[in-house]
């Protein structure tokens, strides 16, 4: 198998976890790679759900490893990325029409080689 | 998919979570120093970096060792702690931070920190105990000293390991809680537990051991006893071996007026920051170290945080000190500053710890080397330049503080077997306490002010301008014509003046009579040989 | 041989010799005699035995002291220090030099004096023994010296610790007075306990005795210096009383030159087992005198002295059972009579309260008053009455 598809079969099996991690906890999930395109704002969000018991909007980024580089799955977020995550998600409250106001952002790490998946509440 | 099934799942609290992980946890604690304790807060951030327990604020090897433990504990009590760093610091940063005591105050603010514990339920809560692997909490040394200074800095709440609840519940005015484990401190701060509560405070005056009706006979050693015990004067018995200066002495707390509920907890302080169990017992300390004893057995001190010594031990008691010539000049020495100001000071490159130390001394010397000078009947072996250098020992610094001198010599054959004669103890202590009395509430008139903060209202221990001025002119002429024909020095005047002070006392007299004052120089010996 | 310039020697030092010079001795001879003496002790020591074997020693020894040195600093501190403690010296054959020595082999070439010697006729007696002196001892000692004193008669001894202290110290105040023969000079402070102001040589000064030595005011007390000082006590007396001593003890010295000179020589009975009791024993199976009561002492002088009557109370003095209250009427009357009873021993405090029956605090402080008063001692061995209750 070529390195890029490795690359996005890691990327979309652990997607497939996160997202029935998060079902699994009760919240519902809206939307899933989320894509969106409008003059400088560009990117993309992994998973967005709503956490009905809080009356929360939560967006999760996950992020999928076979090892333990660049500081594990919850060191990928940097500085820029962090910025991009909040437009998108204002982005996408903007388009979609969501009973709640209050926002969250998770971040879900999956180590494929350990088989460990770490849910960071409230990570931003 | 289902290998989500064998995937290990973890959830916790980033650091940007909800307030209460943001905001600054705090607890109080209390830094003792000896028996003084400083305020102390514990607070825990979540700060970044990999997850680890780290305490600042000068922890000594043993509050450090704390986090290992506090981790251990957490666990074990199913408390999920930040996947971060939480800081603790003990502010003031300052002072140094000593004992397992310091271990419940810090688990607690981690506990808040990692959200287990709404802070708003630890406002005002000062905490002590150690924290053991399992998540139990058991007692720390020094709960009644911390106790006392969260009663002084107005804590609201005090909360110990359970089995230390007696001890805190001594101090009163202080709300005390007592818990036995993590889950039930977290339990009982957030309100869902009251926890265990004192009972009545119990307070005991124990046997007073060995009775005075047991020694036969020996009336001079009864008086002097009983003199010593009015006025707290300290005392020197000389006498060959065998003659009873021990069994004398040990009697010499079942004589003494029963502790004020303030003395009695000083010295169940002292037995707190030992580490031993406290009660309240207002009966008086009697301490009999061994005359090898080391200088800082005796007065105090050690490696590491200055102990407390055999003399502190024995504070509002007795200090007996059998062949006390035995003991080195250095240790004798050191005594002379407790002795003086009723408290001890052990100064070190860091810190300055003081103890209280007001004792009653009762020192024993045998008369001669060979200790048979003055046995009727089997004669002394000494050279007389070994006898003289022997009685030259007896005085001294520490020596010419003592007031009473009692010569002992072996009671004769007729009266050992004869009946026994003797009051016991409880009747001479109601005459103690009677006596007292009456000189406490003189000094108090005086306003005489005696020498070192601690020291009570003795005798022994008030001023030599109250002393004068509370005997007429007529006895102390009387004492001053007695010490010029024994030749005595004029240190002699101030110790005899006083004992004729208790004289009188005894007798519940406010005037001293010319009588008083030759009982009083009869109870001085002349150290030097014959007169 | 540099003949000293007799101007220099009188200008130089001549105003302290005056001064130290005994009443009818010669300050220049004197100075001569101590300089030389100060200056070549040994050869001094061979012309005084050479001077001792001539008749008339006192010229022998002057001629050999003129033969001087010159004045020198030591001479110079000698005459400072016997004049600042105020003693005064003289010569052999000088009117000074008590006449019991000049007859002897024990007479020194000079004799230095602190008080006042007693005249010839006066009887006198030696009580000495050991040092470590059991309280038995010096009880015995104290009540032969004072019915000695109390009769009349000198009591002469060496002035240290244990029975001649005891000795001393009872016969100081009594009319027959007492002499202290020191084994050193009168500068040393030996023994120390007796040397200081307030202490028992002066005392013994103050009520008029004497302490008297052969030695320069420096000189230490040596074994040779003390066993010379014994020979020189039993010249002095006429009878030696050996109280208490081991066997070896020193006053087994005095008691062979009494023995030399002829002098009675009595032995007290001691505890057969005890140490003290090795010098009476040894001197009773050589034939000494038994001493057991000073009626025993007196008896043994050759002067015929009887027991003296004591008038203290202004009346006669009964015979029969002790007069207690005579003797010590600070104390209360069951007190004092345990002590007169026990009398010479001494009492302990502790069985004086038990057998009086007096409280211990009202019994504590007549203690004190008798002792102020001088009618009781104390010591670590208990109390004694000072005066014998029985005359």
């Amino acid at each position: 198998m070529p390195a890029g598809a490795g690359h996005a079969a890691t990327g979309s099996h652990g997607e497939q976890l996160a997202v029935e991690h998060v079902s699994s906890l009760g919240m519902e999930v809206l939307a899933r790679n989320w894509r969106i395109s409008q003059g400088d704002l560009r990117g993309e969000l992994d998973i967005v759900a709503l956490d009905h018991l809080n009356g929360i909007v939560v967006f999760v980024e996950v992020k999928t490893r076979r090892g333990e580089g660049f500081g594990g799955p919850l060191g990928a977020i940097d500085g820029r990325k962090r910025a991009q995550l909040r437009r998108l998600a204002m982005a996408f409250m903007g388009q979609a029409r969501l009973p709640y106001r209050e926002v969250r952002f998770d971040v879900v790490g999956v180590r494929l080689d350990t088989r460990h998946l770490h849910h960071v509440v409230d990570a931003l | 998919m289902s290998a989500g099934n064998s995937f290990t799942v973890e959830v916790s609290a980033g650091p940007a979570s909800d307030t209460s992980s943001r905001v600054l946890a705090r607890v109080g604690a209390v830094a003792l120093t000896g028996l003084a304790g400083a305020m102390v807060t514990a607070e825990a951030v979540v700060a970044g970096g990999l997850p680890q327990i780290r305490i600042v604020g000068l922890p000594d090897a043993t509050v450090r060792e704390a986090a290992d433990r506090i981790r251990s504990a957490c666990q074990q009590s199913a408390f999920s702690l930040p996947g971060a760093k939480v800081v603790v610091n003990l502010a003031p940063a300052g002072i140094r931070k000593v004992g397992s005591g310091f271990d419940l105050p810090i688990a607690l603010a981690v506990l808040c920190a990692a959200g287990h514990i709404p802070p708003d339920r630890l406002d005002g809560i000062v905490a002590w105990g150690e924290v053991g692997l399992d998540g139990g909490v058991s007692p720390s040394a020094g709960t009644l000293p911390v106790a006392t200074a969260a009663r002084r800095n107005g804590a609201g709440r005090l909360m110990v390991a359970s089995q230390a609840l007696a001890e805190a519940a001594l101090v009163a005015g202080l709300d005390v809680v007592g818990v036995d484990s993590l889950r039930d401190a977290v339990a009982v701060a957030a309100g869902h537990r009251s926890g265990a509560r004192p009972g009545p405070v119990a307070v005991s005056h124990s046997p007073h051991g060995p009775d005075l009706a047991a020694v036969r006979g020996q009336h001079v050693a009864r008086r002097c006893l009983e003199l010593a015990a009015v006025g707290g004067h300290h005392m020197l018995m000389v006498g060959p071996p065998g003659c009873g200066k021990s069994m004398l002495a040990r009697r010499l707390p079942s004589i003494l007026p029963p502790l004020a509920h303030e003395e009695a907890l000083e010295v169940a302080a002292i037995r707190s920051i030992m580490g031993e169990r406290v009660r309240l017992d207002l009966r008086p300390p009697f301490r009999d170290p061994h005359h090898a004893t080391s200088t800082a057995g005796l007065i105090g001190g050690g490696s590491g945080v200055a102990r407390p010594g055999e003399v502190s031990r024995a504070h509002r008691g007795v200090l007996f000190l059998d062949e006390v010539l035995e003991t080195p000049r250095a240790t004798l020495d050191a005594l002379r500053e407790p002795l003086e100001t009723g408290r001890v000071v052990l100064v070190r490159s860091q810190s300055r710890v003081t103890y209280p130390a007001a004792v009653q001394l009762v020192a024993a010397a045998n008369p001669c080397p060979c200790g048979r000078a003055g046995a009727a009947g089997r004669p002394c072996t000494c050279r007389p330049d070994q006898v003289a250098r022997h009685r030259s020992r007896l005085s001294g610094p520490l020596l010419d503080r003592i007031d009473l001198h009692l010569a002992m010599e072996p009671v004769s054959q007729d009266v050992l077997v004869g009946p026994s004669s003797g009051e016991s103890s409880d009747v001479v202590a109601a005459r103690v306490v009677a006596a007292r009395a009456l000189a406490t509430s003189r000094w108090s008139e005086f306003g005489a002010q005696p020498s070192g903060p601690r020291a009570r209202m003795l005798t022994r221990d008030v001023s030599s301008d109250a002393v004068r001025a509370s005997t007429g002119r007529p006895a102390q002429r009387r004492l001053a014509r007695a010490i010029e024909a024994f030749g005595w020095s004029a240190r002699a005047f101030d110790r005899c003046l006083r004992v004729a002070r208790t004289i009188a006392d005894v007798d519940g007299r406010d005037r001293v009579e010319p009588a008083d004052v030759d009982e009083a120089v009869a109870h001085r010996v002349d150290l030097d040989g014959p007169s | 041989m540099i003949a000293a310039d007799p101007g220099a020697t009188t200008r130089a030092g001549g105003a302290s010799w005056a001064h130290v010079a005994a009443a009818g001795t010669d300050p220049q001879a004197l100075a001569g005699i101590v300089e030389r003496a100060a200056a070549d002790p040994r050869g001094f020591a061979t012309d005084w035995r050479r001077a001792l074997h001539t008749d008339d020693p006192g010229s022998a020894i002057r001629a050999a002291g003129t033969q001087a040195v010159l004045p020198s600093p030591t001479g110079q501190r000698v005459a400072q220090a016997w004049s600042e403690g105020c003693v005064r010296v003289a010569l052999a054959g000088d009117p000074a030099m008590p006449e019991r020595l000049v007859a002897t082999s024990a007479q020194p070439p000079w004799l230095a004096i602190r008080g006042a010697v007693r005249r010839r006729d006066t009887p006198a007696v030696a009580i000495v023994g050991s040092r470590r002196a059991s309280a038995y001892g010096r009880g015995i000692a104290a009540w032969l010296a004072e019915a000695a004193g109390a009769a009349g008669v000198h009591v002469v001894s060496g002035g240290a610790v244990g029975i001649d202290a005891a000795a001393h110290g009872a016969a100081l105040d009594t009319d027959g007075g007492t002499t202290v023969v020191l084994g050193c000079g009168h500068d040393v402070a030996y023994p120390r306990p007796h040397a200081g102001p307030g202490k028992l040589f002066e005392r013994v000064v103050d009520a008029g005795g004497a302490l008297v030595s052969e030695s320069l005011p420096h000189e230490p007390p040596r074994p040779w210096r003390v066993r010379s000082r014994n020979r020189l006590i039993a010249a002095l007396v006429d009878v030696v009383v050996v109280v208490e001593g081991g066997s070896r003890s020193g006053s087994l010295v005095t008691a062979t030159w009494a023995a030399d000179y002829g002098i009675t020589v009595l032995a007290v009975p001691g505890d057969v087992r005890a140490p003290g009791s090795g010098a009476p024993l040894r001197l009773l199976r050589d034939g000494a005198g038994v001493c057991g009561s000073p009626d025993d002492l007196l008896a043994a002088l050759p002067q015929g002295i009887d027991r003296a009557r004591d008038d203290v109370a202004g009346g006669a003095v009964p015979d029969g059972p002790a007069t207690s209250g005579l003797v010590a009427s600070s104390l209360p009357e069951a007190a004092a009579a345990v002590l007169a009873e026990a009398w010479p021993r001494p009492v302990t405090m502790a069985d004086l309260a038990a057998q009086s029956n007096v409280a211990a605090g009202t019994l504590l402080a007549a203690i004190t008053a008798a002792q102020v008063a001088g009618q009781v001692t104390r010591d670590l061995d208990g109390l004694r009455l000072c005066r014998d209750p029985h005359r």
